[in-house]
């Protein structure tokens, strides 16, 4: 461990004199927040009630949720698609597609199921770094499950897995997010909590959490929103009701 | 009730009018006035300067010269924060810092005193002009009265008041800094000065002289044509008694 | 560059601000746009103000325990494998840099916006390796490198100071761009030449908004998405980040991400907000080879004094963005990489006084700042202290007349000396004085104006007129003291 950490003991030690205070373990001081503000935020809310404050943030960030059931879900995803001009289309490779009825989406299942555009899946294991990447980077479109969706911020929430990288959310040109409605939550606290719980109990954690609110952007131009920078320039949110 | 006045060094040196139309409301609100004339000036050019040692015997000689007092009121929101900041400043100061709580506990900014301690909207006076108002910076956010001469305005008779765009941004005054840094202070005031003209107010009103005789000296070098008034004159303008509230205190008592 | 972006003194600085129009006009117009956005984001949220202490309670704490939380940071980055370099000096992080470089033979890095590397002066340094290549990727940051690498003149908005034609001009000029000057279209342009480049990068380079501690992740808030391929596509990530950027775990950095969005950019959320750190075994992107540099660089100086709650800024820049001087004399008025009323602050901590030491008189102490800031950094009270520091305790004389000052000190406080400086105000100011075109009613009727001052008063008239002070008799004491002899009341 010490050659992977260089110097940090002149370093903490200046620190501390300046501080005037000694190390100890950070236990010792847990932060204790004097107010609840986060959790209070939006508290107590439906979930249709989160969804309508959902639907009013997207207006402002560019994006449009389209709702829908399970049974649809495949017919909205197929036209989103047709719409962007079809071409490379990337997924995760990811169970829940399958369980949620999306044969064509699921890598051991999908050459069983016609499409009119081209599917490629984001492959497990280090050793498609190259190949995923150039992937991504040629793909139209991306299709990928939401871990929540926000309601304050209009923001999805993804982690990495082994078969869902980072650039998957970021080099295609659209993105679709598949939002079951269930995991509709009031801000990015439950978010955080979440994870932070899932750590705290001794669970692997992708190396990668986003928060993803609507396609990039820039106002680096006098200030004149510029929508579709180095991310997606166009994204959709497809909620599903019955999950 | 007997109010201390506080006339500020700008109003004292300068502006007396001010000072004197100040005494005149607070009278006809049935105050009792004061003047301790051992008061010279909160400290502020030399405190916000750095020079914090030597505004040392400014604030202990205020906070002497207002001892005993009842109430204080100053004409100038800056100058009364500055009073108000005194506990802070002599926190290390066994004998004064006490001292400093008393005071800065008892003082109260000209309109901010008539709106907050005697309860009063309409002193009575009336103005037949359109006028607009400059916040200054001291009072909104450090002494953080952000209601008071506006309320007392809108119940001026005949005054139509019309907003100042940016009112959020500062003068350019900031007492040593518009001698200090001339080249930052004029593109600030010169700012103002086009906000003011642009509304088309006849009069623009403040409750800080200082701030007045910034933005009136620009529209003065510029030869632009406008009255300057410090709020108390405003309320002192063509007063009728009939008209005016009745304090919410018993101020004789 | 470094922290210190001009040679010139601060007054031809102020000239140069004051020549350049379109600047000016285009601070001026961001601010008054970002007012209603950021208000309003603010309003949304409701209780602000109890957020703001929420803010600063987070920051306050994670400052006064920070070297505990550095070491359970750097702990964690390596229980992942990742490195930490925790460097005293800007040249220290510039050098590990510089080795690693040299070390993997890295050929094309990527910069996502950072203050930390131009502080640490990262491009130049790149610059001279033969054969490494480097684009800045935020698109701000990208035309200020592509026009030669000008400086950036807001913290938020680097570009700031540019127009849509001098962009198109740029990218013309160094891009073959033939298209218009809508932002659209050259930011298309941009797009896809960074793009090409993003896919061929072996080395990525980030600041940091947020660290956190409990599990050694970097935590960045952006638009663009340009940080978040600088985290997914090179083989290798640098992070540097200023030492204080430490939050214990990612539910207060949460909070933080939350105030951020808010006060920079009137946003509810910025569009990613990233946690990441070094990529798993099994996962296929990301970085492989994870480098954190710790950097101080001055910052230690702040601890332990009253500059202590500097350390407590979250990069937001709504301090720049509601200060009526930044709105005139901009960025590079400054003449610090950290311009504003956190550079003022900042910047003589960081730098010293000898280069810095004006700053802090750059003020009218409006406030506005203090009134913003998201983590409730007291930063006009911070101004008035570096001003004390430089008068009492280093004795540094300031432009303004250390003798005057102390003149000025002794006649506010004695009354007998205030009074006869009055009276002779009036007299002293007879020949100085002016009654023709007053245009200003009710300001100067005891005797008119002046209007060329001497000595102190020079600096005033220069700028505007000064009323004639009354007679002694007819100032407001000696009203008031004569009304009393009379026994009116």
């Amino acid at each position: 461990m010490t050659e992977l950490i260089q110097n940090r003991e002149d370093f903490l030690k200046n620190l501390t004199e300046k501080l005037g205070i000694e190390r100890q373990p950070v236990e010792s001081h847990p932060f204790e927040p004097m107010n609840q503000l986060p959790h209070e935020t939006l508290s107590g809310k439906t979930q249709d009630e989160l969804l309508q404050v959902a639907k009013e943030r997207v207006k402002k960030i560019h994006t449009n949720i389209v709702e829908t059931k399970q049974a649809d879900l495949e017919g909205i995803i197929n036209e989103l698609i047709g719409k962007w001009g079809n071409g490379k289309v990337l997924l995760p490779t990811d169970n829940r597609f399958k369980e949620v009825g999306l044969n064509q989406f699921d890598a051991n299942d999908y050459a069983n199921h016609s499409v009119d555009f081209d599917r490629a899946f984001w492959q497990k294991g280090a050793d498609y770094r190259e190949e995923n990447i150039q992937t991504a980077s040629e793909a139209n479109v991306a299709v990928a499950f939401a871990e929540f969706l926000l309601a304050e911020s209009g923001s999805i929430v993804v982690e990495t897995h082994a078969g869902q990288g980072r650039s998957l959310h970021f080099l295609p040109t659209h993105y679709i997010s598949i939002v079951p409605k269930s995991k509709i939550v009031p801000r990015s606290t439950q978010a955080a909590d979440f994870y932070h719980e899932k750590r705290a109990k001794g669970e692997t954690l992708g190396s990668a959490i986003h928060f993803i609110s609507g396609p990039s952007n820039s106002g680096d131009i006098e200030m004149q929103l510029v929508v579709g920078l180095h991310g997606p320039i166009e994204v959709v949110y497809v909620v599903v009701e019955d999950l | 009730m007997k109010v201390s006045i506080f006339s500020t060094c700008v109003v004292d040196l300068m502006f007396p009018d001010v000072g004197k139309a100040m005494v005149e409301v607070l009278e006809r609100c049935g105050c009792e006035t004061e003047f301790p004339d051992k008061q010279v000036c909160c400290g502020q050019p030399t405190y916000n300067s750095g020079y914090v040692d030597e505004s040392i015997p400014a604030i202990r000689n205020q906070i002497d010269a207002f001892e005993g007092a009842e109430v204080v009121v100053g004409s100038a929101g800056s100058c009364v924060a500055m009073l108000r900041e005194y506990p802070e400043i002599m926190k290390d100061d066994p004998i004064y810092y006490p001292k400093a709580v008393e005071l800065a506990n008892k003082t109260y900014e000209f309109s901010q005193f008539l709106y907050r301690v005697l309860g009063l909207k309409n002193v009575g006076a009336s103005l037949d002009a359109k006028a607009t108002y400059h916040r200054s910076c001291h009072m909104t956010r450090l002494l953080d009265e952000r209601e008071a001469p506006f309320v007392m305005l809108d119940h001026v008779k005949g005054l139509e008041m019309v907003p100042l765009p940016h009112i959020e941004n500062c003068c350019g005054f900031g007492g040593t800094f518009s001698v200090k840094m001339p080249e930052i202070s004029e593109q600030m005031v010169t700012e103002k000065m086009n906000d003011v003209v642009d509304t088309g107010a006849e009069i623009l009103i403040s409750a800080d002289m200082g701030c007045l005789m910034n933005i009136g000296g620009k529209l003065n070098r510029e030869g632009k044509k406008i009255k300057i008034m410090h709020i108390a004159e405003v309320l002192n303008n063509q007063v009728d008694l009939a008209r005016m509230d009745t304090p919410k205190i018993n101020v004789k008592g | 560059m470094g922290l210190k972006t001009s040679e010139k003194p601060l007054l031809e600085r102020l000239k140069d601000s004051e020549k350049d129009v379109f600047m000016q006009k285009a601070v001026a117009k961001a601010q008054d746009a970002q007012w209603e956005k950021r208000e309003g984001a603010r309003d949304e949220l409701g209780n602000w103000e109890q957020w703001r202490e929420l803010g600063e309670q987070i920051r306050q704490h994670t400052i006064a325990y920070l070297p505990d939380y550095l070491e359970q940071f750097s702990d964690n980055v390596a229980k992942q494998g990742g490195k930490v370099f925790f460097a005293q000096t800007a040249q220290e992080a510039q050098d590990y840099v510089k080795r690693l470089i040299i070390e993997k033979q890295i050929k094309k890095v990527v910069k996502s916006k950072s203050m930390v590397t131009t502080e640490v002066d990262i491009d130049p340094m790149l610059l001279d390796l033969e054969g490494v290549n480097v684009m800045e990727t935020d698109l701000a940051e990208f035309i200020l490198q592509m026009d030669d690498w000008d400086e950036p003149s807001h913290i938020v908005f680097p570009s700031i100071h540019k127009n849509r034609e001098q962009i198109r001009q740029v990218f013309e000029k160094k891009l073959g761009y033939k298209g218009d000057n809508e932002p659209v279209n050259l930011a298309r342009c941009a797009r896809e030449v960074m793009r090409k480049f993003f896919l061929e990068a072996d080395m990525g380079i980030t600041g940091c908004n947020f660290a956190v501690a409990d599990s050694g992740i970097i935590n960045l808030d952006t638009n663009e998405g340009n940080a978040d391929l600088t985290i997914s596509v090179p083989k290798t990530q640098v992070v540097l980040m200023g030492m204080e950027r430490i939050v214990p775990t990612m539910k207060e950095a949460e909070v933080l991400d939350n105030l951020l969005a808010r006060s920079a950019v009137g946003q509810t959320l910025t569009t990613y907000v990233t946690f990441a750190g070094k990529k798993a075994e099994d996962e296929s992107d990301g970085p492989e080879d994870f480098h954190v540099v710790i950097l101080d660089n001055g910052r230690s100086n702040a601890l332990g004094t009253a500059f202590q709650s500097v350390l407590q800024c979250i990069r937001c820049g709504s301090c720049l963005n509601v200060c009526p001087v930044y709105r005139h004399i901009g960025g590079h008025g400054y003449g610090s990489i950290y311009p504003g009323p956190i550079g003022a602050v900042l910047s003589p901590v960081l730098g010293g006084y000898k280069q810095f030491g004006e700053l802090p008189y750059a003020s009218s102490l409006c406030g506005a700042c203090t009134e913003t800031c998201p983590v409730k950094i007291p930063l006009h009270e911070l101004l008035i202290e570096h001003r004390r520091v430089m008068t009492n305790e280093l004795g540094m004389q300031h432009g303004f007349d250390d003798f005057q000052m102390k003149v000025i000190g002794k006649g506010t406080s004695t009354p007998w000396m205030f009074k006869s400086a009055m009276t002779f105000a009036h007299a002293g100011s007879a020949p100085l004085s002016k009654k023709k075109n007053i245009s200003v009613e009710n300001m100067y009727d005891y005797g008119g104006y002046i209007d060329k001052g001497p000595g102190m008063v020079k600096g005033w008239t220069d700028v505007r007129d000064l009323p004639r002070p009354p007679k002694g008799s007819e100032n407001f004491r000696s009203w008031y003291k004569n009304r009393q002899k009379a026994g009116d009341k």
